[in-house]
This record gives structure tokens, sequence and C-alpha cells, in this order.
């Protein structure tokens, strides 16, 4: 049980990939990464996570607490992760633009 | 028992009540904008209620809730294995939610499925003990993902619909 | 490739990634059992060392804070990057949305200036409590976005000049980089801290990590109104007395 964590990590990353290779719609893509990357959220939380322990606020009392370090890098990931999403919706409207159509197998019909 | 004890659970069940006509609102609806009322409400008034049972339990603020669920000490609280039952059922939720984001095809009911994908995550890393973390993901959640798909898939419907005005002529 | 072939391709393989993940993920010791040294010294040191009462903060401003300017200038790159992608797509036109309704617009206004009080003291407290630049900035654009929800897109673009917010994205991440050539100078290290310390659980603590807070701040809040104006004009359609490039005519 105690590996449930973990699995629900690998489970998000393997969902949103299946998400993006089976995708229709470019932005349907761009959502099904961002579950993708959820999945690294998880496991750096579940990696810093301690049996008993509180969060790291300190205030006014010292107990034991989770990790920090790896909170302030999923903190930061989250942030990117609206960027990123930003960019791929960016390409895709230009994709759409350019070619008429959302959809990755038909863009890819029309360039070639 | 203690005017707070009750309060508590008067927090507890509208909060869990709220929660659940919100879920049963956004099914219900046939709209997204109605649906959206719901959703947002879902979003609000459940956690400000159970946020509320949880301040008034713990006296010493959101950093005491923890001290609570010390795993198989404390006041008697459960475990599953090693793990709060809590945990696992947000899991599993999280789990299961990420599964329809990613089944949703089509964009726009995906936004709304997106949303309620953010809020569990919300909810798990608060049970992670990560607070700024689920701060980070609620207004991620809540402002930027939203905004930014629902002008992306209004930009893409416009121009479909054009094209096949066009195409009828 | 067709779609079979490509879903059959992806069967294969992410049975075999599933299997790696797992047994990777296997290795790791169980969930709750955490033993690395880095998390536990910084719980022990932080808050004695630099006052702050909320390590995370400590960490994204301080500890890490190398990894912080990292990632302003991903932030500020990926702006870049979607102002040119989506900058040549103005041309065509679709309808100018605008809120008529009083109610709504009075509602708004107030709830546009509650929020945007709401970002400002979650960036205050982000070294106290849980919040700091990156969450408080989030929720200041979203204050702005809301003038745009219940108003128009004329008071949201008044409201955000675009060289105005570009200027400010620029002032953020580059103050942040200074902050840290000021550390070379005061505290021997990029980034070092080089403010006294202050009082635990006070605003005034945690040395130089207040300002490095507010130049994310300022980075992330100018960084997404940008994002969303980019994305609002591709979307909000000039009409013939107005075109969100030129301001009214």
């Amino acid at each position: 049980m105690s590996y449930l964590p973990y699995a629900l990590a690998a489970w998000l990353f393997v969902v949103g990939l299946y998400g993006v290779v089976s995708s229709r719609n470019l932005i349907h893509l761009a959502v099904c990464l961002t579950v993708m990357q959820s999945g690294t959220y998880v496991l750096l939380l579940a990696i810093g996570y301690k049996n008993g322990g509180a969060a790291p606020i300190f205030r006014p009392t010292r107990h034991k607490a989770v990790d920090p370090v790896v909170q302030a890098l999923t903190l930061t990931d989250i942030v990117v992760s609206v960027t990123v999403v930003a960019l791929i919706l960016a390409l895709a409207l230009g994709a759409h633009k350019e070619s008429g159509s959302v959809n990755p197998d038909e863009i890819a019909d029309f360039s070639g | 028992m203690k005017a707070s004890d009750i309060l508590v659970d008067v927090f507890l069940a509208s909060g869990v009540i709220a929660q659940l006509i919100a879920c049963i609102g956004v099914v219900a609806f046939d709209d997204v904008f109605d649906r959206l009322h719901f959703s947002g409400a879902g979003a609000t008034l459940g956690p400000l209620l159970i946020g509320a049972r949880a301040c008034t339990r713990n006296r010493h603020g959101a950093c005491g809730a923890a001290h609570r669920f010390r795993s198989g000490r404390g006041d008697g609280r459960r475990t599953v294995g090693e793990m709060i039952p809590l945990q696992v059922v947000i899991i599993v939720l999280v789990g299961a939610a990420a599964l329809a984001v990613v089944r949703q095809a089509d964009p726009l009911r995906q936004t709304l499925v997106n949303g309620f994908y953010g809020l569990s995550l919300v909810v798990l890393f608060v049970v992670f003990q990560a607070p700024d973390v689920a701060l980070s993901m609620i207004v991620v959640g809540s402002i930027a993902y939203p905004l930014i798909l629902l002008v992306a898939i209004a930009r893409v419907r416009g121009r479909a619909e054009d094209t096949t005005d066009t195409d009828k002529q | 490739m067709t779609r079979q072939i490509r879903l059959g391709v992806f069967t294969v393989a992410g049975c075999g990634l599933a299997a790696f993940l797992l047994w990777g993920l296997a290795g790791l010791p169980g969930f709750g059992h955490y033993h690395w040294p880095y998390g536990n010294v910084l719980n022990q040191v932080a808050p004695n060392e630099r006052h702050t009462s909320n390590v995370v903060g400590a960490v994204v401003f301080d500890y890490r804070g190398f990894d912080t300017l990292g990632e302003e200038f991903i932030l500020f790159s990926a702006v870049v990057g979607v102002s040119l992608l989506l900058r040549k797509d103005r041309e065509e036109a679709a309808p100018a949305d605008r809120v008529r309704s009083d109610p709504i617009m009075a509602t708004g206004a107030v709830a546009a200036a509650l929020l945007f009080v709401l970002g400002l003291w979650v960036v205050a407290f982000g070294y106290v409590t849980p919040g700091g630049g990156f969450q408080g900035g989030v929720v200041l654009a979203g204050a702005f976005l809301l003038v745009y929800l219940t108003g128009g897109y004329r008071e949201y673009h008044a409201l955000t000049p675009h060289s105005p917010v570009e200027m400010a994205e620029a002032i953020g991440a580059g103050a942040f980089a200074i902050l840290g050539f000021a550390g070379i100078a005061y505290a021997g290290s990029y980034l070092g801290n080089f403010l006294g310390i202050g009082d635990a659980g006070s605003l005034y603590s945690g040395g130089s990590i207040p300002l490095l807070n507010w130049a994310t701040a300022v980075e992330v809040c100018a960084a997404m109104i940008l994002l969303f104006s980019e994305f609002l004009k591709t979307y909000v359609i000039p009409t013939d007395d107005w075109r969100p490039e030129l301001g009214p005519r």
C-alpha cells in the first residue's frame, strides 16, 4: 500500500502519454501533456513525504515536517507548465491557421 | 458536547452536501455555462466550509492540523498500511480524474473535467502537506489554464464555422 | 503512419514504459519513509538562519534561488515565444464582446479590487505563511483578467498597456538577476543573502528573501498578463472604431 502514490505518478504519466499519442485535437493534446506533467508533481511530493510530518512551516512550534525542497521544485514546475501549455496552444493556433485543422493526423497529411 | 463540536459537524456536513450538490449539478445540466456555475460552487463553497471546519477544530491553525494525522498514533486514527485513508481515497480519485481528462475528446468539455482534475490535485497536495504547492495549483487551475484553453478553443471553433459557411456558399 | 499502427506501437511501448517506471519506482523507499538529509537539514537550519517561518519560501528564494532564477527566465522566454507566435495572427476579426449589465460590472470592479489586495497579501506573506511571488503573481494577473471578464477588453487594455507591462516583466526578471550580484558584493556569493534577517514570523524577516519575492511577483504577474493579453488579442476582434493595437481612434 505504501507504494500507491508512486503507482499514481506512473499512472498519470502513462495515461497522459496515451492521451498525447491517441489525441485527435492539438488542444486536447496540450491538456494531456499537463496530465503527464502532473505525474512529476505527485512523484516529487510523494518522495518528500514523511509519515506524521506536517507542512514545513514553523511558527510558533518546531515539529516533524516533510521535505521543503521537493515542494519548491514542484511549485516552480506548476508555473512553468502554464507557459508550456501556452506555447503549445500558440503553436496549435498557428498550425490551425496554416492548415485549417487541429487534428495532428490531418496536419501531417497537409504538410506531406 | 461543546458548541464548537457541533459547529465542526455542521461545517463538515454542509461542506460535503454543498460539494455533492455541485457534483450532481455538473452532471445534471447539459449546457457548459450552467455547468460552470456548479463547478465554480464546487471549487469555492465546499472547500471553504470544510476549511472552516478544520479551522474550528484546530485552534493551532493550519500547521497544527497535521499533528493529528500522525500515523497510527495520536487520537486513535486508523491507517491503511502506512497511509491515512484520506490519502488513499484522494489518490484513487486523482487517478480516475486523470483518465476522465484524457478520455474526454471534446476540448471544451475537457476543460471542465480538467478543472475538476486540478481541484482533486489541490486536495492531494494538501493531504501531502504541501500548502504552497496546493496554492500554486489553485491559481494556475482556476485562472491561467481555463483562460488560455477557452480562448484557443473559441478561436479554433470560430475559424471552423467560418470555413463551413464558405463551403456552403 | 496510420492511427492503428501508432496505437499498436504505443501499446507495446507504453506497457514497456509502465513496467520500467514501476520497476524503478519500486526501488524507492516506501511512501512516508523519508530519510534523505537535505530536507531535514533545511527544516532544522532555515528557521534559525533566515528567520522565515515558511521554509519552502526560503528554499525558493534563498537556498535554491539559482533554480528560481533559471525558472524566471524560462517564464520570460516562453512569453516572448508566445508573443512571437501569436503576433502575426491578428488581422482576422471576431465580435467585440462587452458586458452591458451594470450590476455585473459593479460587482466585478469590487471583486477585482479585492482579488488584487488578496494577491498582494499572498505575495507579501510568502515567506511567513504559504504563498509567495509565484502564486501571488498569478492572483494579481487574475485580478486584471476579472476586469476583462466583467467589463470588457477596452477596460482591460487600458489597465494593462502593453509596453509598461513588458517593461515590468523585464524589470522583475532583471531585478532578480541584479539582486544576485548584490549578493556577490555584500555576501560573497551569487544570490547570497545580504540583508539583516529580522524577526521570525514578521514581514521583516528573511533578509533579501522579501526583495527576491517581490521581484518574482512582478515578473510572474507581468508575464501572466502578457500571456493573457496575447491570447485575448487573437480572440477579441478589432472593431472599426477601436483596435487593440492602436487604442481608441
